[in-house]
């Protein structure tokens, strides 16, 4: 049997899991995550107008307050695993001995998007292991729906991977790999999530001011094509409603997670090392 | 079949040709030297050949398939020039995490390779504590993991000391014994003369010269330079000898002549020449050695000893 990307992703957890940086990265996961449990139960204890203390209101309110925060934290992390996963090994030659044994550029690929995958899965898991714990300190637990923001941070932390290996594996050095991860980051943060390119979009679209004031219906799918605003709208859903634009945005995160990988593996199989 | 065959192999970047239709065959069983000055296209042939860089036009082929075929490197070793290896894995584990990758059991022969390449006690070191010299230990090492039916070597012998370097000239003789084809390329041709088969000498993306170590010897017994000292100055248009009178080269400098020879008795045919017109005080012949050939070859104007310096420095 020859190679395989499982042998390739299985090496890729083993050598960047002893990354300090990235262990730093995940302690800092592990504290926000603790903290902001702690605050927002705080908040929730303190204010029993508002519904009172459950542990839906608990996790609503991690998924509501948290999400700015949240989608921060996740993309920063998501992204530093994995702009450097190929651009890395190309500027240190390793790749040469990678591709020097019995594996196609797709193996590569799929191996180290997997492998980082699993590397940011393991830092959520742990941040929320721990969030739990916090949980259980104020004594109302709604397992399920801790679950389900689990599920959909760790989904939308892959995206920010997938873009990652993409940004590493179509970028021929390192520092403009990481330029551009930091360019990834800023634009959803700033110009997307804030509404201004969709703005922009919509104007452009109906050459009308006043769309702007009462959008089209479009517009929520429009803005929901974002991978922090379709999170967002994931974490807002399962408390309320699961409705269209929820289901929208989660075919979007996976949209994130399958198609970055993708382009990526095309710009590298027929470039040159 | 060859074990490498290339047919009108070319790679351009931009206006630059890296490798102008290369036409190769390394016979299978055979210790080939691949010799280049540096920059000649030698790097960008063997990036093709392992398929990392893929032809302008022109076909490659490694033990009967295409490069484009990784399947293929699951039966070749591969040492390359600018290569890297993961600082913080260990050497176990580099020698593990190829063997894996190619199919092989290593349980048992980590050790022994290891301690082939000269890194018996190091194995459970992080390979970012490593010098260069041991990284290129390491690097000979996952290419000999599963006895590869091909080595491909890229200057495996630059960064080494010379006990480092006679050490790999010994494996490669051994790997070649057991069977196995050894491709080594080196811009440095004593590094080669002492184990390769065959020679083939690249020189602007193409092969100037391909002969066994003997034959290139022979060549180099012929040739031989011709220097003439005379009264005044020399008229260099006048000597009208050239590669078909056995004379590639006439050059003057002051009162003299010096002719390059191709064969011995053209030798007399330029004195001879120089004697018609000037007198002669003086005369001196010097054999040229095989460095001074592959210099010739190879055509950059750098001495066979400038070339020994740097294979100390490297």
């Amino acid at each position: 049997m020859s190679g395989s990307w499982t042998t390739v992703a299985r090496k890729e957890f083993r050598d960047a899991g002893r990354s300090r940086s990235l262990w730093a990265l995940t302690a800092l996961m592990v504290l926000s995550v603790a903290v902001a449990v702690y605050i927002i139960g705080f908040l929730l204890s303190a204010a029993p107008e508002d519904g009172g203390m459950t542990g839906a209101a608990l996790v609503g309110g991690m998924a509501q307050q948290g999400r700015f925060f949240i989608t921060s934290l996740v993309s920063v992390l998501g992204l530093m695993v994995a702009y450097a996963s190929i651009v890395g090994e190309r500027s240190s030659g390793s790749l040469k001995l990678l591709l020097g044994l019995p594996y196609s550029r797709r193996d590569v690929i799929l191996g180290k998007f997997f492998g980082r995958a699993a590397v940011f899965a393991a830092a959520t898991v742990a941040a929320f292991i721990v969030g739990f714990l916090v949980l259980l300190s104020y004594g109302v637990v709604a397992p399920i729906d801790y679950l389900f923001l689990v599920l959909i941070t760790t989904v939308l932390g892959v995206a920010y991977v997938s873009v990652g290996v993409a940004v590493s594996a179509s970028i021929r050095t390192r520092s403009r790999a990481a330029a551009a991860a930091v360019g990834v980051f800023f634009f959803f943060k700033f110009l997307w999530d804030t509404s201004l390119i969709p703005r922009v979009v919509v104007y452009v679209a109906r050459r009308d001011m006043s769309a702007l004031t009462s959008p089209p219906g479009w517009y929520e799918y429009l803005v929901a094509l974002g991978p922090n605003v379709a999170y967002s709208n994931l974490a807002g859903g399962y408390v309320g409603s699961f409705g269209n634009v929820e289901m929208f945005s989660a075919a979007v995160l996976v949209g994130w997670v399958v198609v970055p990988v993708f382009l990526g593996w095309r710009v590298f199989e027929t470039g040159d090392l | 079949m060859s074990a490498i065959e290339t047919a009108g192999l070319t790679k351009r970047y931009g206006r630059v040709t890296a490798v102008n239709s290369l036409d190769m065959t390394v016979e299978e069983g055979e210790i080939y030297g691949f010799l280049g000055p540096n920059g000649a296209g030698k790097t960008t042939t063997i990036d093709i050949l392992l398929g990392y860089t893929r032809p302008t036009s022109g076909s490659s082929e490694v033990l009967g398939r295409p490069s484009e075929d990784e399947s293929v490197r699951q039966r070749v070793g591969v040492m390359p020039e600018d290569f890297g290896l993961y600082q913080r894995l260990t050497a176990k584990e580099h020698v593990g995490f190829v063997a894996k990758s190619k199919g092989v059991k290593s349980e048992t022969d980590t050790e022994e390779i290891l301690e082939r390449v000269g890194l018996e006690g190091d194995g459970e070191r992080r390979v970012g504590g490593y010098s260069k010299g041991m990284k290129k230990r390491l690097l000979l090492a996952t290419a000999l993991v599963g006895e590869p039916d091909l080595l491909v070597l890229d200057e495996p012998t630059g960064g080494l000391d010379p006990n480092g370097a006679r050490r790999i000239r010994e494996i490669v003789k051994e790997e070649n014994e057991r069977g196995s084809t050894v491709f080594f390329s080196s811009h440095i041709l004593g590094q080669v003369e002492a184990v390769c088969d065959r020679v083939g000498i690249m020189r602007e993306g193409r092969t100037v010269a391909v002969d066994s170590i003997e034959g290139l010897r022979d060549g180099v017994d012929a040739a031989s330079r011709l220097t003439v000292t005379v009264d005044g100055e020399p008229d260099v248009s006048a000597f009208d000898l050239d590669t078909e009178d056995g004379v590639s080269e006439v050059s003057v400098e002051e009162d003299t002549v010096t002719f390059s020879c191709l064969r011995p008795e053209a030798k007399l045919d330029a004195l001879d020449a120089v004697r018609e017109r000037h007198d002669v005080r003086d005369f001196t012949t010097e054999e040229r050695s095989l460095d001074d050939l592959f210099a010739a070859y190879a055509g950059d104007g750098e001495g066979g000893e400038e070339r020994s310096h740097t294979e100390e420095e490297v």
